[in-house]
């Protein structure tokens, strides 16, 4: 398996008390690579389903379509004004 | 990358293809929190779609700290409802308050005044959006 490499950053206070535990890191970040795996792979399905639909010649209902990114666009725009104010 | 929690009836939704599309755009990482399941599987063979749409999902088992996180929710919650919200929609918030921790979290429900009462007692409530799909 060809291994690719990034940087995670830990708040050092964190760290140190992990350390000092005896916590097994290595193994945290196992968790978190498989954490990792599972959303790659949720995401390549749901790109896969929606590809699968339209190949297959389906068609979206406009206003379905519409309303569903609206209410995706107002939720995200609802969480960038608190986290502005934040 | 933001997360979109799923209950039980945003799960139907998953269901459509327009919904499908529409998340797949917003780039959200689809969670559902496993307990959903309990609402919605029935074991029949009718749960073909349920399947479909779990596996463009991430599930969260429910774990101690969840639970007990839950509760808590719960009781704070009751006083101020009619009838309390239900043990699956406050560990759904739970997970929300948990995942908010570190990003924005887009809860779909169709029950949004149960869930809006519990998003306000979670710790990372400004994290929280709840809308209804």
């Amino acid at each position: 398996m060809s291994k690719g490499r990034i940087t995670v950053t830990i708040d050092q206070a964190l760290l140190d008390r992990a350390r000092s535990l005896g916590v097994n890191l290595s193994a945290a970040c196992e968790r978190g690579i498989a954490e990792v795996t599972e959303t790659v792979g949720a995401r390549a399905e749901l790109a896969r389903q929606v590809a699968d639909y339209e190949d297959n010649g389906g068609v979206y209902d406009d206003e379905k379509l519409a309303r569903a990114r609206h209410v995706l666009a107002d939720a995200q725009a609802a969480l960038a004004v608190e986290r502005k104010a934040g | 990358m933001p997360a979109c929690i799923l209950d039980s009836t945003a799960l139907d939704e998953l269901g459509t293809p327009e919904w499908r599309r529409a998340l797949l755009e917003a780039g959200y990482d689809l969670v559902v929190p496993t307990v959903v399941l309990a609402e919605r599987h029935t074991g029949r063979p009718q749960d073909h779609q349920l399947r479909t749409a779990l596996r463009a999902t991430r599930r969260t088992p429910l774990d101690e700290a969840r639970a007990y996180a839950a509760g808590a929710l719960r009781h704070k919650v009751a006083p101020t409802r009619r009838r309390a919200p239900s043990a699956v929609d406050a560990v759904v918030v739970a997970v929300a308050d948990h995942v908010a921790r570190r990003d924005d979290v887009l809860v779909l429900t169709s029950d949004v005044a149960d869930f809006e009462a519990l998003r306000t007692q979670a710790a990372n409530s400004r994290r929280i959006a709840v809308r209804r799909p």
